[in-house]
């Protein structure tokens, strides 16, 4: 069998292995476009995870013409009925609905995925597309451990897809100003940062419930421990619910974490290096956790719900910023400044889902890429280590090791539930 | 030498009873958080969780003397012990696979055969993440005596560990029948990586008929550092699917040598428009001149989709090169395209391009006119400068407001004193027009000029003045400005 010949056999064994159902659209490879999506061509989209944060998606990406939504995923039939539903309603359209992200993956004619799942199942997921030539938009935190990052860099780097993850406030006017005013040293040497990331009610165990119909909860759990279903195990609720449990997020480290954690990197020009010290609230009297830089910013995590979302303290001034616009400079001066042609300028996106879009179509990486998101959700992670450990963790963010702590180093990586091991 | 048969039975008394002693440590407490585990209350379930957690941390802490051996014989005789439930043998299984050391294999490798499915994976989950060949070994001796489903998770659990003594096992699986089986040992091979994984994956992916192992082992060669030229070449001709393809060509023209020329032209001219993208990046990013030179020549003649590729990739390539190749896709006049140039021509353009990014910012397209503001902001060219302020002298009033906008982008000398001249003047069109734009950039010394320019106007323009000064002093001004604002 010449090689020709044998490649084509492969490509039509894998396509009748693969359950494809019929598409109800021009995918991009009839515009003559195989694999790649030229800059006027539709995007076809997958959505993975239908849960409170994948409604945002929905409706944004049925709401363009150069969107086309082919696809949906969950492990929950009910959500997945809502959501196509939803699709009907908007588009006037059906498209095939899945429990297994695997089937979704392996459909040729999908060029991109959103994955909306907890965090315990954003890795798997983003590397099975990934693996499947998909360009992936996942939600933040990026991974649920260090190890998934690095594995998920890895993969992006093989295979060369876009891959944008979803902490949205890079692309927000305010967020990127006051990290460029602390960047170009407009507040002097920075001192402190202090990040308000609220609080999550405490995890605990809850008696067994039925496992409702319809819903794959074994699936549900992947590669997380098993515990006996409870619908305030599984919920979606910003106030709690699976945010709150160590086995599938890293509770306020990881949900508003990953959002501030990443901005503040920005901002002191370490996106391709993080903190090097992480020590626990409660730890010999320390009365916030927080991290250290190698230079000696010190990141200290506040609790209330007053003050900014992030409070930038330096020599020379002070930068104070929050969602919804809300910016304020000590002097006040400060926030009419213009940057010099000379000042360091921050990529600029005022839509980051659009970005992720546009970057799908030149294949340059979108702003928060898969090295940002590793880098970021590697502080929520060690954050999150420290405190469950409830000692101080040394980092080196250049080999990308816990230093002087080999017990502390096996959280790095956690056990993952047969058959849900982690393939890169 | 050799002691009296009487001194030999004191010594091993006394290393028991030492061992007993060193293991015993933390035996009470972990004994009473295994009763909490019987509990119906499942708060206090929780709580003997954590408290196992926080026990075996404390153990385990650099500094503490002999923690961890301490807190393993504890947790080993707690798992033996028949009056421990099986839910708390769970979670201390689960603290053995983070704090498990040689000491403990023996048990797990038993407990992995045990009746309880439950308890077999959490020990098989520990034996995976301990440290050591002991626990390779007793992982691969166990493959034998298992069952299919067994035999993957064991296979992961090897690749997981990057066994090196494994490769031949898992080799010899790449074989199975089962798909599911030789699939995970393609895998695992991948991890562990090294010359002689990728021998014996390459060895296979000839011989392979199977197409899910056959992608598996692909994927795996190129996740195991696959650098063979050659080998490379195969996978981006022949792969079986274009992921496999594209990241064939990547790595290929990633690692130069023998080959790449030849690769990159095939790449450039691929039907398959990802391989184009593949081949425009790589070549733009190359260290080799006549790579980058080959793209920016054939730039000319490109697809639009395949010049937008071009363009986000332009950092790497001569800075007045990079400047032509943006200023003559804009000129192509696809919106897309010209968004993108404009991009490009932020970072790279010189004086060469200030006509058309002021010429841009005038157009009617919304998101060109923010990107050409957002490029006149960072264009690195002093001619940029003497542009904005020629048309703030302009006797065009258009002119001067268009440059009054771009002060809210672009910081250029002595603009501020030249708005206020504007606010000063006589143009009641161009006093409207200044302080539109004087809130975005003002600062304090500004709203004292512009308290003296108030006391000298009447009317309308006088109205205006005062309302910006009263919307910006409470937010900028000294308190004694503040209090001079109120008065007005």
């Amino acid at each position: 069998m010449n090689k020709l010949t044998r490649r084509s056999a492969i490509k039509m064994s894998l396509k009748a292995a693969a359950a494809i159902s019929a598409p109800l659209f021009l995918p991009s490879s009839v515009l003559g476009l195989r694999g790649r999506v030229g800059p006027n061509s539709r995007i076809t989209i997958g959505l993975i995870g239908h849960g409170k944060i994948m409604k945002g998606h929905r409706s944004y990406h049925l709401g363009r013409d150069t969107v086309e939504v082919v696809a949906l995923c969950d492990v929950d039939r009910r959500k997945l009925d809502m959501a196509l539903t939803e699709v009907k309603d908007m588009t006037g359209k059906t498209c095939p609905t899945y429990e297994y992200y695997e089937e979704l993956c392996a459909r040729s004619d999908i060029d991109a995925v959103v994955v909306g799942t907890p965090d315990h199942w954003h890795a798997q997921i983003a590397i099975e597309a990934m693996k499947n030539g998909k360009d992936v938009y996942v939600e933040k935190p990026m991974t649920l451990t260090i190890e998934e990052g690095k594995v998920m860099r890895e993969t992006l780097h093989r295979y060369g897809n876009v891959l944008q993850v979803g902490s949205q406030q890079r692309s927000n006017r305010s967020f990127r100003k006051a990290a460029e005013l602390v960047l170009n040293g407009y507040i002097g040497k920075v001192r402190t940062v202090s990040a308000r990331l609220g609080e999550f009610p405490a995890p605990t165990q809850y008696p067994e419930e039925p496992i409702p119909a319809g819903f794959n909860y074994d699936r549900w759990l992947g590669p997380a421990p098993w515990e006996p279903y409870n619908l305030e195990r599984v919920k979606g609720d910003y106030g709690g619910g699976w945010r709150s449990f160590w086995d599938y997020g890293s509770r306020k480290n990881g949900d508003w974490g990953a959002h501030h954690y990443d901005i503040i990197q920005w901002a002191l020009g370490r996106d391709e290096s993080g903190p090097v010290e992480f020590v626990p609230k409660g730890y010999e009297d320390t009365e916030n956790q927080y991290f250290v830089y190698d230079d000696g910013v010190k990141v200290i995590r506040g609790y209330g719900r007053e003050g900014a979302m992030i409070h930038f303290v330096g020599d020379e001034g002070e930068v104070m910023v929050s969602r919804g616009d809300q910016f304020e400079t000590k002097s006040p001066s400060l926030k009419n400044v213009v940057l010099k042609s000379s000042d360091v300028r921050l990529y600029e996106s005022s839509d980051h889902r659009a970005d992720w879009l546009n970057a799908i179509r030149t294949r340059k990486q979108p702003i928060c890429n898969v090295n940002i998101g590793h880098r970021s959700a590697t502080i929520c992670q060690l954050s999150g280590i420290s405190e469950r450990l409830g000692r101080p963790i040394r980092w080196d963010p250049v080999s990308e090791q816990i230093v002087g702590d080999s017990n502390a180093a096996k959280w790095m990586s956690r056990p993952r539930r047969a058959p849900y091991g982690l393939l890169g | 030498m050799k002691f009296p048969l009487k001194k030999q039975i004191l010594i091993a008394a006394f290393a028991m009873l030492s061992s007993a002693t060193l293991a015993s440590e933390y035996r009470s407490e972990l004994l009473a958080l295994t009763e909490q585990f019987e509990s119906s209350d499942p708060e206090v379930q929780y709580t003997a969780r954590r408290g196992l957690e926080v026990l075996v941390a404390k153990a385990t802490a650099p500094g503490v003397d002999r923690g961890i051996s301490k807190i393993n014989g504890d947790l080993l005789y707690c798992l033996r012990r028949n009056d421990v439930s099986r839910e708390a043998k769970k979670y201390l299984l689960r603290q053995l696979a983070l704090a498990g050391t040689s000491k403990v294999v023996s048990q797990l490798s038993r407990m992995m055969f045990g009746d309880d499915p439950l308890l077999a994976e959490n020990a098989r989950k520990a034996l995976e993440s301990i440290e050591g060949s002991r626990a390779s070994a007793a992982l691969r001796r166990a493959f034998a005596r298992s069952d299919t489903a067994a035999r993957k998770d064991l296979i992961r659990s090897l690749g997981k560990r990057s066994d090196a003594a494994s490769i031949a096992l898992l080799g010899k699986n790449l074989k199975n029948a089962d798909t599911g089986i030789a699939v995970a040992a393609a895998h695992a091979l991948g991890r562990i990586g090294g010359n002689r994984a990728q021998a014996l994956l390459s060895a296979q992916y000839g011989n392979s008929r199977d197409a899910a192992v056959t992608q598996a082992i692909e994927r795996t060669l190129l996740a195991s550092g696959l650098g063979d030229s050659s080998a490379l070449m195969e996978l981006y001709e022949n792969g079986s699917d274009v992921a496999v393809r594209r990241a064939a060509l990547s790595r290929l023209l990633a690692q130069g040598g023998a080959g790449v020329l030849e690769a990159l032209r095939s790449g450039l001219a691929d039907a398959d428009s990802a391989m184009r993208t593949i081949a425009i990046r790589a070549a733009l990013s190359s260290s080799d001149a006549a790579f980058r030179d080959l793209v920016v020549e054939r730039s000319t003649e490109m697809k639009n989709a395949d010049l937008a590729v071009a363009l986000s990739a332009l950092q790497s390539i001569e800075q007045a090169r990079a400047e032509r190749m943006a200023i003559r896709a804009f000129d192509r006049g696809d919106e897309t395209l010209m968004g993108l140039a404009l991009d490009a021509l932020a970072n790279c353009g010189s004086s060469l391009s200030v006509d058309l990014l002021v010429s841009a910012y005038g157009k009617e397209h919304k998101v060109l006119r923010i990107k050409a503001a957002s490029a006149i902001g960072r264009l690195k060219s002093s001619k940029m400068d003497e542009r904005l302020t020629a048309m703030l002298r302009s006797d065009s009033n258009d002119e001067v407001i268009t440059a009054l906008e771009l002060l809210a982008h672009r910081n250029i000398p002595h603009a501020k004193s030249m708005l206020l001249g504007l606010v000063a003047g006589e143009d009641e069109e161009l006093v409207k027009a200044a302080l539109k734009t004087l809130p975005a950039i003002a600062s304090e010394a500004d709203l004292d000029r512009l308290l003296e320019i108030a006391k000298d106007k009447q009317g309308e323009p006088r109205r205006w003045i005062v309302a910006i000064l009263k919307k910006l002093a409470p937010l900028l001004g000294s308190e004694t400005l503040q209090s001079q604002v109120e008065q007005l």
